[in-house]
C-alpha cells in the first residue's frame, strides 16, 4: 500500500496526469463511434506515446481502454448498438430503461457499477500483485515456457469453432517472431539478405496494420446508411449513482468474478459480464425482470467489464504475458521504451509497476468525472459516419507506421500487414493470436530453448518441476480437448 | 453446416505455404548447422512454428469446409464493406508514398484524405473539410509538435 501511495505522486506530475486525461477522453471518444474497438484506437494512437516517458505512454493507453469500457455502455443504452461483445449484457437491461424514458438513470447506474469495477480490480490486483510476482520470481525458464505454451493455447481456445484456425493464426505470428538475426547462434533467419530484416519484423507497423489499416479500409468502404439515430434523453441523475449499491451482493460478486476472469489470458471481459448477468438473474427474487429493464442487470455487466481492465494487467505486469489484443499491444509499449514486464519489473522498477495501478486508479475517476460532465455531448458522437473514420484512422496508420522507426519501410509493413488483417476479416481467420504471437514469440523461444539447453533436449524436464508439469498438463488438455470433441461429434454423425 | 469455401481455401493454402516453408527453412538460415543438437539449432522454432501453420491449417481448412460453427468474438468484422472500394483504398493508401516524397507530407495526407472521400462518395464540401483539418492538424502535431522528420519534398529540391 505504501509503495502505491508513493507511486501517486509520479502519476500527479503534469505530463502523466496530462496522458491521463487524453487518454480518457480518447477512451470515451472511441467507446462511443461506432465501428472502432480500444485495440484498433490503440493501435492507431501508438505513435502518441513515443516521446512520452513510460508511465505516461502507457496510462495514455489505459485510459483508453477503460474509457472504452465505459464509452460502450452509452451507445449499448442509448441505441441498442454495442461497440464491444463485452458490452452486450448492458444492452439487454439498458436499452428497455432508455424506452421507457429512463435513460439517464440506466447511464448513471452503468457509470457508477463501472466506476466501482475499476477502482476495486485496480486496488485488488495492485495489493495482490507483489504476491504474485514473488511467487513467480521462483520460476525458471521451464515454468516460464510452460505458461507461456498456456497462455497462447488460451487464446486460440478463446475463438470456439475456430481453434485450429487460430492456432494456425498464432503459428503464423510466432513464426514472423523468428525473422531476423538469432538471439542465440547470431545466424540470419529469413532476412533474404535485406538489412532492415535483420532486426526482425517491427512490431508496431504490425499492429497499426493487422488492426488500424485493416479496420480504416472496412470503415471506409462501408455502405453509407441513413442517420435517422434518435437519441434519448440522457440527463444523469444522482439517485441512479446511489441504485448500485442497493444491489451490493450482485456489485461484488461481478467485480471478484471480472477481475479473477480478467486475470486468465484470453478469456475476455465478454465471458465475464455475461457469467456475472447471468449469475446475477439466477440469485435474483425477480429473474423474470432481467430483459425488462431491471437495473440489476446492468450493475452486474458493467461492474464485471470494467473490472477485468486491472486483472489483464496484472497478468501483463507480473507474468509478462498479455491476454488479448490490447495488453499485447500496451506490452508493446513497454517493449518500445526498453521496459520487460515480468516479475523482475517489480524488483528492478518498482515505481514503473505501482505507478500503472496507481494510474488506473484515477483514469476511473477522471473519466467518471468527464462522464458527468459531458455526456450530454459526448452521445452525438453516434452519429458520426463510419466513412469519415475511416478516412481519419487510415490517415493516422499512415503517420503512425512512418514514425514508429522515420522511414517509409514502417508504411510498407503497416500496408502489407494492413492487407493481411483486411483479407483475414472477409475470411473470417482471427488476427489477434497472430499478434500475441508475434508479441511473446521472442520470450517463448527463449524461454524454451535455455530449457531445453538445461536438460540437453530433453522434453521431461517438464515433468520434473512440479509447477512447470502442472502447466504443461493443462496446456496438454486444451489442446488434445477439441480432437476428441471432434472425434466424438463425427462418431455421432 | 454451410460450407465455407473462402475460409477453406486460405486454410488449405496457409497450411501449404507453411508446409514448404518447413522444407525450406534450412536453406532460408543463412549458417545453419544442421551438425548441432535440435535445440541449438537457428531452425528449432521456426519449424515448431511453421508445423504449427501447416497442421492447424489444414485442419482449419477440413472444419471451414465441414461447416463447424463458430461464435461471436472481438475480432474486426467486415460487415458489410464493399471488397472493390478496400482494394481502392489500400491503392491510394499506397501511392500516398510516393506523393508523400514529390510533394510532402502534408499534400500527401490532403490528396490521399480527399481522393479517399471522394472513392466513399462523401460531399465536396465535406471531402475538402475532413482532408484539410486533417492535414492542418496531422501536420501540426506530427510534424511541427513531435518533430517527425520527413524528407523535402522532391518537387521542392
Amino acid at each position: 500500500m505504501v509503495e502505491i501511495l508513493a507511486s501517486l505522486n509520479s502519476v500527479f506530475s503534469v505530463p502523466v496526469f496530462l496522458a491521463i486525461f487524453v487518454g480518457s477522453v480518447l477512451g470515451i471518444v472511441v467507446g462511443v463511434l461506432p465501428g472502432i474497438g480500444p485495440g484498433v484506437a490503440i493501435a492507431v494512437l501508438l505513435p502518441l506515446t513515443y516521446g512520452m516517458s513510460p508511465l505516461a505512454g502507457i496510462s495514455v493507453l489505459l485510459g483508453i481502454y477503460c474509457g472504452a469500457f465505459y464509452g460502450g455502455a452509452i451507445t449499448s443504452i442509448l441505441i441498442r448498438t454495442p461497440g464491444e461483445a463485452s458490452s452486450i449484457m448492458t444492452m439487454f437491461d439498458g436499452y428497455p430503461m432508455a424506452k421507457k424514458g429512463e435513460a439517464g438513470r440506466a447511464l448513471s447506474v452503468a457509470f457508477m457499477s463501472s466506476f466501482v469495477g475499476g477502482i476495486f480490480s485496480a486496488i485488488a490486483i495492485a495489493l495482490l500483485a507483489p504476491y504474485i510476482a514473488k511467487f513467480t520470481s521462483r520460476f525458471g525458464a521451464p515454468e516460464f515456457s510452460a505458461t507461456a505454451a498456456l497462455a497462447l493455447m488460451c487464446i486460440a481456445k478463446a475463438y470456439k469453432g475456430q481453434f485450429s484456425i487460430s492456432m494456425m493464426s498464432l503459428g503464423f505470428g510466432l513464426f514472423m517472431g523468428t525473422i531476423g538475426i538469432d538471439q542465440t547462434s547470431s545466424e540470419n533467419r529469413f532476412t533474404f539478405g535485406r538489412p532492415e530484416l535483420l532486426t526482425g519484423v517491427p512490431l508496431v507497423p504490425v499492429i497499426i496494420g493487422l488492426f488500424g489499416i485493416a479496420q480504416g479500409l472496412i470503415l471506409f468502404a462501408t455502405k453509407p446508411k441513413p442517420m435517422n439515430i434518435e437519441i434519448p434523453d440522457s440527463e444523469l441523475s444522482w439517485k441512479g449513482f446511489l441504485e448500485p449499491f442497493k444491489y451490493k451482493a450482485t456489485l461484488f460478486k461481478s467485480v471478484l468474478l471480472g477481475t479473477a476472469i480478467g486475470v486468465l489470458p484470453a478469456v475476455g471481459a465478454a465471458l465475464s459480464t455475461s457469467l456475472s448477468y447471468f449469475e446475477a438473474r439466477r440469485t435474483s427474487r425477480n429473474p423474470d425482470s432481467f430483459g425488462q429493464g431491471n437495473p440489476e442487470g446492468i450493475v452486474a455487466a458493467e461492474a464485471a467489464n470494467n473490472s477485468n481492465s486491472g486483472g489483464a494487467m496484472g497478468t501483463v505486469l507480473t507474468l509478462g504475458i498479455p491476454g488479448d489484443a490490447v495488453t499485447a499491444i500496451i506490452m508493446g509499449v513497454f517493449i518500445v521504451h526498453g521496459v520487460y514486464p515480468g516479475p523482475q519489473l517489480f524488483v528492478e522498477k518498482p515505481e514503473l509497476a505501482y505507478g500503472i495501478f496507481s494510474s488506473l486508479l484515477i483514469i476511473n475517476v477522471v473519466i467518471f468525472v468527464i462522464l458527468l460532465m459531458t455526456t450530454k455531448y459526448i452521445v452525438r458522437l453516434v452519429k458520426v459516419e463510419e466513412r469519415i473514420l475511416g478516412l481519419i484512422i487510415l490517415s493516422l496508420c499512415f503517420i503512425g507506421a512512418y514514425s514508429s522507426a522515420t522511414s517509409y519501410y514502417g508504411v510498407l509493413i503497416a500496408l502489407i500487414f494492413g492487407v493481411v488483417g483486411w483479407g483475414c476479416a472477409f475470411l473470417k481467420i482471427p488476427v489477434i493470436p497472430m499478434a500475441l504471437g508475434l508479441v511473446m514469440g521472442d520470450f517463448f523461444e527463449s524461454s524454451l530453448r535455455q530449457t531445453l539447453n538445461i536438460s540437453s533436449g530433453s522434453w521431461l524436464i517438464f515433468w520434473e518441476r512440479p509447477i512447470a508439469g502442472s502447466i504443461v498438463f493443462l496446456t496438454l488438455i486444451i489442446l488434445i480437448g477439441p480432437v476428441f470433441g471432434f472425434i466424438h461429434r463425427l462418431l455421432k454423425q | 453446416m454451410v460450407p465455407r469455401r473462402a475460409e477453406s481455401l486460405a486454410c488449405a493454402l496457409m497450411g501449404s505455404a507453411g508446409l514448404v516453408m518447413v522444407i525450406a527453412t534450412p536453406h532460408l538460415i543463412a549458417g545453419h548447422n544442421p551438425d548441432q543438437p535440435y535445440y541449438l539449432q537457428s531452425a528449432f522454432f521456426p519449424w515448431l512454428a511453421l508445423t504449427i501453420v501447416c497442421v492447424f491449417g489444414f485442419v482449419g481448412a477440413f472444419q471451414a469446409f465441414a461447416g463447424v460453427e463458430r461464435v461471436q468474438s472481438d475480432e474486426i468484422e467486415s460487415g458489410d464493406s464493399s471488397v472493390a472500394l478496400g482494394v481502392l483504398g489500400m491503392i491510394i493508401f499506397g501511392l500516398s508514398v510516393l506523393v508523400s516524397l514529390t510533394f510532402g507530407y502534408a499534400v500527401c495526407v490532403w490528396a490521399s484524405a480527399m481522393s479517399l472521400g471522394l472513392l466513399a462518395r462523401l460531399s465536396l464540401k465535406m471531402c475538402v473539410f475532413i482532408s484539410s483539418t486533417l492535414a492542418a492538424a496531422l501536420y501540426g502535431i506530427f510534424v511541427i509538435g513531435f518533430k517527425v522528420w520527413f524528407p523535402s519534398a522532391w518537387i521542392l529540391s
